[in-house]
């Protein structure tokens, strides 16, 4: 058979593995393909609802109304902090960021199986098209927060520039999370299932619609210590800082929320490009 | 490599001709979840999440492919043929064996791509963006991929309005847009009219004129006979014939026929 072969040198195997800076540049090269795929993921999902793409920021809006009601009003968390309305929206909307980035990230292949089946291109495009969606959300939801602001009497500042990081870190911190989940996610459908309890759970403990560094100031220990760290904690009140006098993050809080979430980013990317590549029979 | 079943035969390959893909000892195994052991009392395991159990979709599938051949892939269902088709394109890792190719073949599936919540338009875009083609070039291919599906007047209209002929011929104008050298083509030619297998025709001989190589899986002969040069018949995951076109189909037919006479018999007896 071998006097047979024919020149071999110009055949490589079609099973071989992208090495991981091939990988970031071919992503790269295809993220046109992201932003195309994240714009018609959300046209997609709204096309059986009048309103259509109002929902993408219909959806928290009316999240932020129901918790105004529910716990502002009935329950009274509103007592004691300054401007709830905007420290609400701010709440609500980041934490859409975030869990949003998480969830989407740990679906990414799991829904995509299909078109990972059927053709090749680097994975890492379908995060990378989750982060782009997300930030095309997230801009009519700061537009919200931003004219409720002005219009409850805030003045432009340059504080609102810490936006930035924190819509950054959110996206990283929330995608770093649901990469290191995605592999999992496409095994077993328990983790999608398993998924939303955690995630409601995580976000009532993250004081949505309360102040949890002013609630549980008095809680020492590894509870004090979550209640302080918790990065879901953090980054709501980096957001609700650019608007409010009354709440800011420490030094301490900054350096870990920066340093988990770029830890985090980091491994979850290294973890699914590492399994990347053809499936397994 | 050798087969002795009676009627098997490999043809020598020639070996002037330069080799597009070249197929070495494909092994393919599957682990599935059964849910045998169900009625079972004492195995709570098998009764909650099933037993695991293999199966051999390839026991062995070898064969190398040259430039301008097109190849039929034959076989009933169940032989292996989709299995063989997504291991050659380097979308599943086969358990053992290798795959060389001269680029990364195009895959053309039943189900490749597309979405059916947006426009035709829209999908030819991100279609050829998948391809890794750049905007430009997405822009500068367009009206060829539209006159190709025949669709003009629905562009617009989500997917989900198509018709299935029409889905198809989208898929299969996306996906060869560009001539790729290694085509795959997965029962495409089943769906679409006598104009568009007319175009399709010509898009395969294209790729045969550029010194490529098209395979196509088929559980029918007649659809491919015209187009092939050469078949390979899978049966129960290994290659049991693989020849010049003619030759085997002929032998596929008769076997395909008498399979069937014999299985009508046995339905009659019971």
């Amino acid at each position: 058979m071998t006097a047979l072969m024919p020149t071999e040198d110009a055949l490589t195997s079609v099973h071989d593995r992208t090495p991981l800076w091939r990988s970031l540049k071919d992503s790269w090269r295809y993220r046109h393909f992201a932003q195309q795929l994240a714009l018609s993921r959300i046209m997609a999902s709204r096309t059986d609802n009048k309103l259509g793409l109002l929902w993408e920021f219909l959806n928290p809006l009316m999240t932020a109304l129901v918790y105004y009601l529910a716990f502002g009003l009935v329950l009274g968390t509103r007592k004691g902090v300054e401007n709830f309305e905007v420290f609400l929206l701010c709440g609500v909307f980041t934490w859409a960021l975030m869990s949003g980035s998480l969830v989407e990230c740990s679906e990414s292949l799991a829904r995509n199986s299909r078109i990972i089946l059927t053709m090749r291109f680097p994975t890492l495009v379908l995060p990378l098209s989750v982060a782009l969606r997300q930030l095309l959300t997230w801009i009519p939801m700061m537009a919200v927060v931003i004219i409720s602001a002005l219009t409850s009497g805030e003045q432009l500042r340059v504080n609102w520039l810490v936006l930035i990081p924190a819509t950054l870190l959110s996206i990283m911190f929330g995608s770093g999370v649901g990469l290191l989940l995605a592999h999992l996610a496409a095994r077993t459908r328990d983790v999608a299932s398993f998924l939303p309890f955690t995630l409601r759970a995580w976000m009532f403990l993250s004081g949505v619609f309360y102040d949890p560094m002013v609630r549980f100031k008095h809680v020492h220990g590894p509870v004090g210590w979550f209640f302080h760290y918790n990065p879901a904690s953090v980054l709501m009140e980096m957001t609700r800082g650019a608007f409010l006098h009354t709440v800011g993050i420490t030094h301490r809080q900054w350096i870990s929320v920066i340093v988990l979430s770029v830890v985090l980013f980091v491994a979850g990317t290294l973890t699914f490009w590492s399994k990347e590549g053809p499936h397994d029979a | 490599m050798t087969h002795d079943l009676p009627e098997a035969m490999i043809k020598q390959p020639e070996t002037h001709r330069d080799a597009t893909i070249d197929v070495r000892d494909i092994i393919a195994t599957y682990k599935v979840r059964t849910q045998r052991g169900a009625s079972g009392v004492a195995n709570l395991r098998a009764r909650t999440v099933g037993s695991i159990s293999e199966v051999h979709a390839l026991r062995g599938v070898s064969f190398t492919a040259y430039q301008g051949e097109s190849i039929a892939i034959v076989g009933r269902n169940g032989a292996g043929k989709s299995t063989l088709l997504r291991i050659m394109s380097g979308l599943q890792r086969p358990t053992a064996g290798e795959v060389l190719a001269v680029e990364h073949p195009t895959l053309l599936g039943v189900d490749a791509a597309l979405m059916p919540q947006i426009s035709g338009a829209r999908n030819i875009t991100l279609g050829c963006l998948a391809l890794g083609m750049t905007p430009a070039e997405v822009e500068e291919i367009r009206p060829s991929i539209i006159e190709m599906s025949g669709i003009k007047e629905f562009i617009h209209n989500p997917l989900n309005t198509y018709s299935s002929g029409m889905k198809a011929r989208l898929r299969f104008a996306i996906s060869t847009a560009r001539t790729p050298r290694l085509l795959m083509v997965d029962e495409a030619l089943s769906t679409g009219d006598e104009v568009f297998r007319g175009r399709s025709e010509e898009r395969i001989r294209s790729v045969l004129d550029g010194a490529g190589t098209v395979l196509i899986v088929s559980h029918s002969m007649v659809a491919v006979q015209d187009l092939c040069t050469r078949g390979i018949w899978l049966h129960e995951g290994r290659v049991h014939m693989d020849g010049p076109i003619m030759e085997v189909s002929e032998k596929y037919r008769s076997w395909a026929l008498a399979e069937d006479r014999r299985q009508r018999g046995l339905d009659k007896n019971q």
